[in-house]
């Protein structure tokens, strides 16, 4: 072992890892240092000839920009509602997959499905879901089950477009979860059950004093993940709704890209993606400093 | 008696759970399959009052729309296979050479290149489009495969990197000191000896690529303005504005249709898909 590690001459490893080194260099790299870079100047693509450094004028705009601030309410309002849902739903279908009956696997497949719809054409298919009059869903609240009073203008009332979007979200993004909570179900030894079925343990009260504790770490994974997630909220969006009625919809990644690509100022833009690539990037690192120890 | 109870309850119990696995994923499956209802219903189902459920008659006209009234449908979907086959192309020797080395060889350097890679898993891609899109321009490749291709190998080659990187460090050191007795070089041992091990991780990075690069929607419609250079993802839901609401039929088949690649792949591979779950944890 030490052997081979001293045998090798010393421009061997670069030979490997150079071509993985140069694209992250020039597509990684580069670009996160150029957008710490943009974020403090004032720089826009059509008319500037080149960034102006200003500082952090970008972000002090922050507190004076009221669009900036709804959609910061919408992304945080988007947080709250998907991430319980998501980890509710998803610990369910996964206790429900986790089962030994012959057919899971059929459920498996047909819960999973949705990891490989593209969020953006998910979109579509739930924009037609919830038109007004040929939509599917009003036809069934209102025809079917006879409850008109619960059909909506789903996409066009500031009421419903937001906790649509969330829906969309759930849908696309449940799958992945339940693997999730399935890898951590699997990980729990199974003679702790045996010894709580001989102590004349119930299937709940094994749920509640087993399994529970023992996917404390499925659960913050799972909870940091859809955080994660929901914060980038951006593809159903654009589709679904393009930040409106209003700004009812309006999110971050939304507005940031909107400032780049509609109002080319590049460098408040980049401020926004920084701001909130930083909440996200927050997140991550202190769920694996959390999680570390767990790792063997 | 009491084995008899038992066996009846344990009974009871399944007949439980297949009910609420049938419900799930029905609801689950649910807007999938009123999409492909939708795609098999004449124009004037579509949209008739009240609503019908199973197509009245199932006609394939909106399937023949497609072949012969929408030319940009078979170039996003040369788009989007063209792109994916080459990222994933791309990935698979970068992310093993590099995974290879990181598990197994000891250089100056490694314990910044491996923090490295960990930070840029957890960094959304937000923050490179800009300064992406800022650099595609300087060189031309707005609109080109090329520009959507670059891009993709670099924001998925981190996890990649990490997959293959845990997989290499389980096989056990035996196998590679053998090879070097054998008078085998550092190549030779990467390709012939090791990579024939971790054949399951390279599903796994496969499958995690297929899917990222499949469905990734804002870089795609960033730095691919013009609609012949669109992937499907970016494209079918611009048919949609396009086409206003009464496309419906048409859209929902070009759906249908842009789905089965990808659901087939993932049925295959599924189980390398979990697997990549497992090593990468989780991708930020």
């Amino acid at each position: 072992m030490v052997n081979n590690r001293t045998k090798i001459s010393n421009i061997t490893p670069w030979l490997f890892i150079l071509p993985s080194l140069l694209i992250i260099g020039i597509f990684l790299l580069y670009p996160l240092t150029n957008s710490i870079y943009l974020s403090l100047t004032n720089y826009n693509f059509v008319y500037s000839d080149k960034p102006e450094f200003i500082g952090f004028e970008n972000f002090e705009n922050f507190f004076s920009d009221s669009y900036f601030m709804v959609a910061l309410k919408n992304t945080f309002y988007y947080t709250l509602v998907f991430f319980p849902l998501l980890i509710l739903f998803s610990f369910l279908l996964a206790l429900l997959l986790n089962s030994k009956i012959k057919g899971v696997g059929l459920f498996q497949s047909a819960i999973l499905l949705p990891i490989v719809v593209p969020l953006s054409l998910a979109g579509v298919m739930f924009t037609w879901i919830l038109t007004e009059n040929f939509g599917i869903l009003n036809h069934l609240l209102g025809n079917i089950l006879r409850l008109p009073q619960l059909t909506h203008f789903w996409l066009g009332e500031k009421e419903t477009a937001l906790n649509s979007l969330v829906a969309v979200g759930l849908w696309k993004y449940v799958g992945f979860s339940v693997i999730l909570f399935l890898c951590g179900l699997k990980s729990i030894p199974s003679d702790i059950y045996e010894a709580a079925k001989v102590d004349g343990a119930n299937p709940f009260q094994r749920l509640i004093y087993i399994t529970i504790p023992n996917l404390r770490g499925s659960f913050l994974l799972v909870g940091i993940w859809s955080i994660i997630q929901a914060i980038k909220v951006y593809d159903q969006v654009v589709v679904m709704t393009k930040g409106g009625p209003g700004n009812s919809t309006m999110v971050l990644y939304l507005y940031a890209w909107k400032n780049a690509f509609e109002y080319f100022d590049m460098g408040y833009a980049q401020a926004i993606a920084l701001f909130t690539g930083a909440l996200a990037f927050i997140i991550s690192v202190s769920f694996n400093i959390i999680l570390k120890p767990e790792r063997k | 008696m009491i084995t008899l109870q038992y066996t009846k309850k344990i009974k009871s119990g399944n007949v439980l759970i297949i009910i609420i696995g049938i419900l799930a994923s029905l609801i689950i499956l649910s807007p999938i399959i009123w999409i492909i209802f939708t795609s098999l219903k004449s124009v004037k189902e579509i949209y008739s009052v009240p609503l019908t459920i199973w197509p009245r008659k199932i006609v394939f006209t909106n399937y023949l729309n497609i072949v012969n009234g929408l030319p940009e449908f078979p170039a996003y979907f040369f788009n989007t296979i063209k792109v994916t086959l080459s990222t994933i192309l791309l990935i698979l020797p970068l992310s093993s050479a590099s995974g290879y080395i990181l598990a197994r060889k000891d250089f100056p350097g490694k314990t910044l290149i491996n923090s490295m890679v960990l930070i840029f898993i957890a960094i959304p891609y937000l923050i490179y489009l800009v300064p992406i899109y800022i650099l595609e321009d300087i060189f031309n490749l707005l609109d080109t495969n090329l520009g959507l291709i670059l891009p993709y190998v670099a924001l998925n080659l981190p996890l990649a990197i990490i997959i293959m990187q845990s997989a290499y460090r389980e096989i056990p050191s035996e196998l590679e000191e053998a090879a070097y007795i054998d008078g085998a070089n550092s190549f030779q041992i990467w390709l012939r000896v090791l990579t024939p091990l971790v054949i399951t991780a390279l599903a796994a990075v496969t499958i995690f690529t297929f899917i990222a690069v499949w469905e990734e929607y804002m870089f795609a419609r960033t730095l691919m303005q013009k609609t012949l250079a669109q992937t499907l993802s970016v494209g079918l839901p611009n048919l949609r504005v396009e086409a206003k609401s009464w496309a419906y039929g048409t859209l929902s088949a070009a759906l249908t249709l842009s789905l089965i690649p990808i659901s087939l792949v993932f049925v295959i591979l599924r189980k390398y898909f979990i697997e990549g779950v497992l090593r990468g944890s989780i991708k930020g």
